[in-house]
Parts: C-alpha cells; sequence; structure tokens
C-alpha cells in the first residue's frame, strides 16, 4: 500500500470507525440482534423499499445524512491543526489523489454500499429495474462527488463559498460562559447539530402526530424524551471534548462547582429549547400544562448526567454510547412505575455527586 | 507565599513530579529547566488546571483543594502555548476574567493598548496571529488582584518590543505586592527583571537554586 494512502487510512478510516464504534454497535444490535429472524426481517425491508417509491426515497434520505456525517467528520479532521501535514499531498497528481479520496470514502461509507447492494440483487430479482437503477445511481453519484470535497479540504479552501457551507449566526451579542459550548457548536458544528436537532424534533412531531392517549397519562410523552436525550450523545461527547481543548483554563477561574454545575444545567436547558417549545404543540393532547416542568426537567437531568459520564476517566465514544443505553434503559423501566419529580431529582443528585468529585480530577489522556 | 507539602503528579502510573517540600517566598521566580522537567506541570498544579496528591497552601491560609476559589481568584496563569475558542471574541474574554477574577475593564484594555492588541479587541479570535493571542493570555493573566501571577513561557512568539512592555508590566505589578513564577527559555538581562531567585526543575522534582 502506498504511504500516503496508509497515512490516509489509519487517521481517516481507522479512527473514524473506532470513535464511532459505539455508534455501529448499537445499529448492529437493532437491526440484526432485535429481530428473531434477521434475514427475514430484512428480506421484508428490503422488498418494501423495492416495491414503494417513498420508502425508497426515505432510506435515500437516511443514507444522504450518513454520507453527510462521513463527510462532516473527514473534512474537519483535513483541516485540523494537528493534520495540517496532509497539505503535502497536494502534490499528488490529481488523479492519484482523487483515487486515494475515494477509496477513503469508500471505506467509511461501506455499510451504506453493503446494504445497497443486497437492494439493487433483490430489485433484479423482483425485475423492478427501476429502483436498481435509481440505487445504483444514487451511490455513483454520492461515491464520485464526496472525494472532491475532500480534495477541495485539503487545499485548505474556506467552505464559505461552497454548497456544503452552512452559514453560522454572526450575532455580536455578549456570550456568557455557560453558553460557550453551544456557540461552539453553531460555529463549528453545523451539520452534526442540524442533524440531531432533525431528527429529535421528527421523532417529537411523529410520536404527537401519530400517539392518541387513551387517557390522561405523561408516561409515553416522557419515553419519548428518552429517546430524544438520548440522541444527543454525540453533541455531549463533542462538547466534552470542545471543553478539553479550548476551555481548560477556565478551571482557574474562581467559580465555585455548584456554579459550573447550574451552568450545565442552563447549556443543556438552551440546548433544548427547540424540543421544548416544539412540545408545547402537545398541550392538551397528550399531556396537561402543569406536567410540563416535569416532562422537561427528564431530558436536562440526563443531557447532565451523560456530561458528566465523561469525566470518568477515559470515556471513550464507545463507552458512552453503552452507559447511555444502560442509563436509557433503566430510566425506561423506572418511568414505567410514574415517580413524578423522583426519578429527575435522583438523577440530578447523582450527576452532582459525580461532578464534584470528578470535575478537578477529570485530566485529559 | 506559595507552601507544598508532599505533592505528587502522577501521569498514569509515571511519577512525574514529585516535590516533598517547598516553601516560595513573595518575589519574582525563574523556574528553570529541561524539556519535559515538569515546569509546564509545576505552573498547572499552582494555577488549579492538573490534578495531583499533597496540598499546596498560599499564604498560609488558602489550600487549593479546600478553598479553591479564594485560591485561584488570586493565582492567574498564563499558558505557554494558550488555546481560546475561535468564535470568541477578546472582549468576551476580558469580561469573562474581570467578572469572575473581579477586575477593571479599563486596566485591562490600557494592557492591550500597550501590548498593541486593542484594536483587535472586538474581533474574533480566528483572525488572530499567534503572537496577539498569546499577547491576549498575557492580559488576562495580570486581571484582578492576584498575588501570584504564573506566566508559562512570557516571552515566546511575541515580537521584540512587547518583551519590553511586558518586563515593564511584571516589574509594575511586582512593585503592588505581585509575586511571580516564570518559566521561560529565553535570556533575560538584571535590567529587565531582576529575579528574586531561581527555582530548578529537575530529577522529577522542584527545588530552589542554592
Amino acid at each position: 500500500m502506498p504511504t500516503a494512502l496508509f497515512i490516509l487510512q489509519t487517521l481517516l478510516v481507522n479512527y473514524f470507525y473506532r470513535i464511532h464504534a459505539g455508534l455501529f454497535m448499537f445499529s448492529f444490535f437493532v437491526l440484526f440482534g432485535l429481530p428473531q429472524l434477521p434475514l427475514v426481517f430484512h428480506y421484508s425491508i428490503i422488498t418494501g423499499i423495492v416495491q414503494s417509491q417513498t420508502f425508497l426515497a426515505l432510506v435515500m434520505l437516511i443514507w444522504l445524512l450518513y454520507n453527510l456525517k462521513c463527510i462532516a467528520y473527514i473534512v474537519q479532521q483535513l483541516q485540523h491543526k494537528q493534520q495540517s501535514f496532509l497539505f503535502v499531498l497536494n502534490c499528488l497528481s490529481k488523479s492519484r489523489l482523487y483515487l486515494y479520496k475515494l477509496l477513503v470514502h469508500l471505506q467509511v461509507y461501506m455499510p451504506v454500499l453493503l446494504y445497497s447492494i443486497a437492494i439493487i440483487v433483490v430489485a433484479f430479482k423482483k425485475h423492478e429495474y427501476l429502483c436498481a437503477i435509481e440505487v445504483m445511481t444514487f451511490n455513483c453519484i454520492v461515491l464520485s462527488v464526496s472525494p472532491f470535497v475532500y480534495i477541495f479540504a485539503l487545499q485548505q479552501k474556506s467552505f464559505t463559498n461552497s454548497p456544503f457551507f452552512i452559514p453560522s449566526l454572526n450575532l455580536r451579542l455578549r456570550k456568557p460562559y455557560f453558553l460557550f459550548p453551544l456557540y461552539f457548536l453553531l460555529a463549528n458544528r453545523k451539520q452534526m447539530l442540524l442533524i440531531t436537532k432533525t431528527f429529535s424534533l421528527l421523532w417529537l412531531y411523529g410520536f404527537i402526530q401519530l400517539y392518541e392517549p387513551e387517557r390522561h397519562d405523561i408516561r409515553p410523552i416522557q419515553l419519548c424524551l428518552l429517546i430524544t436525550a438520548a440522541s444527543h450523545c454525540a453533541i455531549i461527547y463533542e462538547i466534552r471534548l470542545f471543553e478539553d481543548e479550548y476551555l481548560e483554563f477556565s478551571k482557574n477561574l474562581p467559580l465555585t462547582i455548584t456554579d459550573r454545575f447550574f451552568k450545565m444545567i442552563g447549556l443543556y436547558a438552551c440546548l433544548l429549547l427547540p424540543e421544548f417549545i416544539f412540545l408545547l404543540k402537545g398541550i392538551h393532547l397528550q399531556f396537561s400544562i402543569r406536567d410540563y416542568p416535569q416532562i422537561i426537567v427528564m431530558p436536562v437531568v440526563l443531557l447532565c448526567m451523560f456530561h458528566v459520564v465523561l469525566l470518568l476517566e477515559a470515556t471513550s465514544m464507545d463507552q458512552l454510547i453503552r452507559i447511555v443505553f444502560g442509563i436509557t434503559a433503566g430510566c425506561f423501566f423506572i418511568i414505567l412505575y410514574n415517580y413524578g419529580f423522583i426519578l429527575s431529582l435522583a438523577i440530578l443528585a447523582l450527576a452532582f455527586v459525580l461532578y464534584k468529585s470528578y470535575y478537578y480530577h477529570y485530566e485529559k489522556q | 507565599m506559595l507552601q507544598f507539602v508532599d505533592v505528587q503528579k502522577f501521569y498514569g502510573s509515571f511519577l512525574a513530579v514529585h516535590i516533598s517540600s517547598l516553601t516560595i517566598e513573595e518575589g519574582v521566580w525563574w523556574v528553570q529547566g529541561e524539556n519535559g522537567s515538569g515546569k509546564t506541570t509545576f505552573l498547572k498544579m499552582i494555577a488549579g488546571l492538573h490534578p495531583f496528591t499533597g496540598r499546596i497552601i498560599l499564604n498560609s491560609k488558602f489550600d487549593i483543594k479546600k478553598q479553591r476559589r479564594q485560591f485561584v481568584k488570586q493565582v492567574n496563569y498564563a499558558e505557554a502555548e494558550p488555546l481560546y475558542p475561535s468564535f470568541l471574541t477578546a472582549k468576551d474574554l476580558v469580561e469573562l476574567y474581570c467578572e469572575t477574577k473581579g477586575g477593571d475593564i479599563r486596566q485591562a484594555l490600557e494592557l492591550l493598548k500597550q501590548l498593541r492588541v486593542l484594536d483587535a479587541y472586538d474581533k474574533t479570535i480566528r483572525s488572530y496571529s499567534s503572537g496577539m493571542v498569546k499577547k491576549l493570555s498575557l492580559v488576562l493573566a495580570f486581571i484582578g488582584q492576584p498575588k501570584v501571577i504564573l506566566l508559562d513561557e512570557p516571552l515566546i512568539t511575541i515580537d521584540v518590543s512587547a518583551v519590553n512592555t511586558i518586563c515593564n508590566m511584571i516589574n509594575d505589578s511586582f512593585k503592588k505586592g505581585v509575586s511571580f513564577i516564570i518559566t521561560s527559555h529565553q535570556p533575560l538581562t538584571s535590567e529587565q527583571l531582576a529575579f528574586t531567585g531561581t527555582l530548578l526543575a529537575e530529577n522529577r522534582t522542584i527545588h530552589k537554586n542554592r
């Protein structure tokens, strides 16, 4: 293997799978572990995709989001200061550089590609040639365009004039310290924030539209919000990385641990503000106004808990996903017993104790 | 001024620094030592940025672990290679430091002016050069009413004229009762800074040079 390709493979592909190991494990478990007969289950799904254009469009949307995630991750890595030495790859011929980037993208895009091949095979078997052509065309476009984005990034060109650029809100307002991570997300993790919020709000929208309770019960909406909270774990991971890298100086600021903890609560309350506003759509249908505080407190304390978990020694994304899965599963069963505010307060108290114990003992590895 | 009692700093199982007993009196102290001898670790422990075992006490009153807030309010720190979020402006950081450390914005603005970075006060840090970020970090270290200022390689990446300005800032603050612990590989003359003494970082410990 050429050295340049080996370096790209190690820095981009291997690291991509290592960072997202938890996500892949979780997806694999949901897609292949939960169904009793996974092959039959997937054959049914693929048949549905092949025979319904709407279903196919939805699947392509998910693939597109995954592709954007891959692109965002690799571009971010290519433009990172530590990877600035990769600029030397611009000395390679354009065709060779394109080939290397294509190989990189092919590997990170592999899960989608494998599923696409299965769909194409089934489509041909069922003589649904249009579907097969659509899937092939989609993947060809995605695979051929993505390397150009990487080459663009490698040349250290600004994305502000490119079609992939999401404009930033350039507000000249005073930035409160507790909202620094939110500004960071808005400035540097726009795609991730957009994908998370789109998923989270669509999930809430679907639930509020489709679920009609027979009697007053806030547990279903609370269970729904558990998924909303869990879907933010990648964002929380990024916030912790940001704190590690850029906010180390803040440990030298004379703030009490309680003050810091309340600032963290404020941060996550602001992060979940779109969901809280959106939830108002379900008032009278899903819950009454007096239930509202109980409903919104739960996801905020869960996000605080996920954040605190990352202060425990060397918690990787993989470990975080497993812990988030465990906490969510635990809360799922406790919510069924309907303890009201007690569960939220218990999680908050535990998060505070852990925060107090680990905040100053945590050290970047 | 600063007392160290059985201070140990481990990186994993590696003992990086062990100070069994050390007292640093008021003054301007120069920490010397080779790369990797533990100078930055030493400063970061005092600044509250690195966890450690043992005790660091300020003015026989404030233990960093027990009275952290009071301790860090009086101990300011400027990193060797400061890193701030690129979307912030110098104004955001100066206001944050003034609010938490209890400083005067006018004093910070005057220092920024002396170091010729006041023009960029409202600009985001992503437009700063590394020297400008370094100057900003030095100004932030002077905000408030610190008793001790820790400066890690304060003279790297900055221009020659700023070196004298920084030495003047240190000398002026020292006259007002502020002590300094400075690491620097750059040679400094006694006209620039009158050091009280030298601290040596060697053999995984810090001790006074006798």
